[in-house]
């Protein structure tokens, strides 16, 4: 019988945080559709409701102050954001002015709208972090001028897991100019650090369910106000008219008995968290030598590690631990294609030779100290090997 | 094919979307081995373009396709980028050699020096013990060492490509199709289901959309116009730049009207001239090659005694070509002379000659062609640079 695997990429998909994501025997055995006026359909909607008071309660979004609008995850969620406030716009286009205010470190989902968006004639501009891989509130405020339409800052980053005071710069931003639709990218953060979407200032939020252990293919959409939103999936009246189609039923269920799980349960699940990623930090620390942890003057989620190991590439490392039964992640692949290392982490200011050496470490909040030593001793094979075959080629 | 031996140390499996390596895949799992499927992705289509035709390996298609076959039979799946090394070692050569008049042989600098090297480094970093490949060719261990056969298939054999490879390497290498014909293969991918199982061969270069002479001009690497001439240093007509020209080539010339057919004899970059002449005068006795590589263990053992010697050998001059006698002379430090027994055969300077056993079956090594600075008579001084090299 095989060892089983040791999971360190939680950052990529959780994998269920609850038995079956939360799904209960009888939520699988009938439910209407949601938006049907009988009992059939009534008990699929209550269970949606449910899920969306879970999630409120997730992340301090009062009934009052905010609606959740169910998506098929925060890619959709990010491009609804993103375009809303230009799918009916009807103030004239300036040319070349940049309308849009966003970081070198989003995700693909911020920066690909965002690229469509400028082929519209609305421009943006990308603030970089600072060297120590922070974003500077000065630079995002010298970019924000009367001109600016949205901002779309992420509030905890994917590759290096820094986390940015979204609150801080909000308010800034909103001083400086009011009319500013504020947007946070909550991926990696939901789920991992305390987030209060009424503290943190901003109209709008995105959720991925996957993140934090609930199925794939479900998220949210938070928004301060209803009323500045403009749908991108039109269809029926469902989501208070924000979002068209039948709601993901399971995926919404599962995404808040995970919510849910996680509100009571958060203390524990942090520090579990934590506790997880610096023991496996130190015992690489002790057992590896040539490697070094990035961002560690950062404030950080609790559970991503960013390592570079001297002299071994990232891509070939996922391979060699992958056939050792460890699983981790090399940052995403440069857009142009071109195996210059991360995109992101080029964006940090990494060398091209460093962006390649790294990878990420992700943990989820059951990493046992048993495969936290396999995970270890897997690494001191694969990195002492990749480093032997580079001397014999060299 | 040697039997591998079973250890739980994988064997990298080269998949590059076609059927060929899908089958070597397939029957590598069936003997029970651990097995890893390796893609190498050594240009990026969709940045740099390439065939449309898909009628070549390596395109994200076939990547999608050898990941379904992957996991059909059940085995890990990976990418490997060698764009770089790819660039470096197939492309800027490729570039270079035309701009010198040469018509380089991109594949087999690829197969050498990219997939086999490349390969072989990346499995045993990984910790495998081998790497398996859908090459028509066969690999037998014999007393005195490897020895590198035809593949089952004559019409399909591949083994022309692999002259480059090391003593060390063959005894890494498995070739699970070669004792395989193509109509099998394709018997055994339908057997297993594979969705490869009828995919048409790959043939074209897979980096040169359109013409190489657009794909040059988009380089930068173009060449300057110079005069075709004869022989005898007549000016017939004017070409567009050395680079897109090839030696003993009859047709795009330009230059007809002439009493008899004209082929390109010579290309010089010196002087960018194309010289033209008779089918005859295409004709000669024998040819240098460079940079060879022995396989051959008795060939070997005669080399490691520093003494020139010679031998005949069956002379593959280009992937294809029925091959033609010549006899082979080694002399340490010199460039190796290939001398045609009875018929001869058109030299491509830059492509490959391999020397098979008289028997037409083992690779005994390989060369790289020069060019033969025999022509003559374009004017006096020219007879001083007609020595060889």
């Amino acid at each position: 019988m095989k060892k089983s695997r040791v999971y360190l990429d939680a950052n990529a998909t959780y994998g269920g945080l609850l038995p079956n994501y939360g799904l209960l025997p009888s939520d699988l055995e009938f439910l209407g559709n949601p938006n049907s006026q009988h009992q059939d359909g009534q008990r699929a909607r209550a269970l949606i409701e449910d899920a969306r008071e879970s999630v409120r309660a997730l992340i301090n979004a009062p009934h009052s102050r905010s609606s959740i609008v169910f998506t098929s995850g925060a890619t959709e969620s990010n491009n609804g954001a993103l375009f809303s406030p230009f799918l009916e716009a009807s103030e004239p286009l300036v040319p070349s002015s940049a309308v849009i205010v966003s970081s070198t470190v989003e995700h693909p989902a911020v920066l690909e709208p965002l690229k469509k968006i400028q082929k519209s004639g609305r421009d943006h501009t990308l603030v970089a972090p600072e060297p120590n891989g922070e974003l500077s509130l000065e630079s995002i405020l010298s970019a924000v001028s009367e001109s600016t339409r949205v901002v779309s800052l992420m509030l905890a980053n994917n590759e290096s897991g820094v986390v940015s005071n979204i609150r801080q710069i909000s308010h800034a931003v909103k001083a400086k100019n009011p009319h500013v639709f504020f947007h946070c990218d909550g991926v990696q953060a939901v789920g991992k650090i305390p987030v209060d979407f009424q503290s943190l200032g901003i109209d709008a939020l995105s959720i991925s369910g996957h993140k934090f252990g609930a199925a794939p293919g479900v998220g949210a959409l938070v928004l301060r106000e209803e009323s500045d939103f403009h749908p991108l999936v039109l269809g029926g009246s469902q989501e208070h008219r924000l979002r068209g189609g039948t709601e993901n039923v399971l995926g919404i269920i599962s995404l808040g008995r995970t919510a849910s799980f996680l509100e009571k349960n958060f203390n524990e699940h942090f520090d579990a968290l934590e506790r997880g990623r610096k023991k496996l930090a130190e015992q690489l620390q002790s057992e590896i030598p040539a490697l070094r942890f990035n961002f560690s003057g950062c404030q950080r989620l609790p559970n991503t590690l960013s390592v570079s190991f001297e002299g071994v590439y990232a891509n070939d490392l996922v391979v060699a631990l992958d056939l050792l039964g460890v699983s981790i992640s090399a940052g995403s692949a440069c857009s142009s294609g071109k195996p210059l290392g991360s995109a992101v982490l080029r964006a940090y200011g990494f060398s091209e030779e460093q962006a390649r050496q790294t990878v990420r470490l992700s943990v989820r909040s059951d990493l046992t100290d048993d495969e936290i030593e396999r995970a270890v001793k897997a690494f001191q094979t694969a990195v002492f090997r990749m480093r032997e075959s580079a001397k014999r080629v060299a | 094919m040697s039997t591998p031996q079973l250890s739980d140390q994988p064997i990298v499996t080269a998949m590059s979307g076609g059927v060929d390596s899908s089958v070597a895949a397939a029957l590598m799992a069936e003997q029970g081995l651990p097995i890893v499927g390796v893609s190498m992705q050594v240009w990026d289509y969709r940045r740099n373009g390439g065939c449309e035709s898909r009628a070549t390996c390596c395109s994200p298609d076939d990547f999608t396709d050898a990941r379904q076959v992957a996991a059909k039979i059940g085995i890990p799946y990976y990418v490997f980028d060698l764009e770089e090394k790819f660039n470096k070692e197939v492309i800027q050569k490729f570039i270079d050699s035309y701009h010198e008049g040469e018509t380089p042989n991109p594949c087999i600098d690829c197969n050498n020096k990219v997939k086999f090297r490349e390969l072989r480094s990346r499995a045993l970093s990984l910790g495998a013990s081998g790497v398996a490949t859908g090459h028509y060719a066969r690999i037998e261990a014999r007393g005195d060492g490897f020895h590198l056969l035809r593949g089952k298939d004559r019409a399909k054999d591949q083994s022309y490509f692999l002259y480059g490879l090391s003593q060390e390497e063959l005894g890494l290498t498995y070739f699970p199709v070669g004792d395989f014909t193509k109509e099998e293969v394709r018997e055994l991918a339908r057997e297993r289901g594979l969705i490869t199982a009828n995919k048409p061969e790959s043939q074209d270069i897979c980096f040169v959309s359109g013409t190489v002479e657009e794909f040059m001009s988009r380089h930068g690497k173009t060449r300057p116009p110079g005069n075709i001439v004869t022989r005898d240093g007549k000016i017939l007509g004017r070409h567009g730049g050395i680079h897109t020209y090839t030696v003993g080539q009859r047709k795009g010339l330009g230059v007809g009207g002439q009493e008899e057919p004209l082929y390109i004899l010579e290309i010089d970059p010196e002087r960018d001239l194309v010289v033209v002449g008779p089918k005859e005068a295409l004709e000669q006795h024998c040819f240098y090659v460079s940079s060879p590589n022995w396989i051959s263990p008795s060939l070997r053992d005669s080399l490691s005694k520093g003494l020139p010697f010679s031998f005949r050998s069956r002379v593959q001059m280009r992937h294809r070509h029925p091959g033609v006698l010549a006899d082979i002379e080694i002399v340490p430090g010199a460039l190796t002379k290939v001398s045609f027994v009875d018929e001869w055969s058109p030299v491509s300077p830059g492509q490959a000659a391999v020397f098979y056993d008289l028997e037409n079956l083992e690779v005994l090594g390989g060369g790289k062609m020069e060019r033969t600075r025999h022509l003559r008579v374009l004017s006096p001084q020219s007879r001083e640079q007609t020595s060889h090299l």
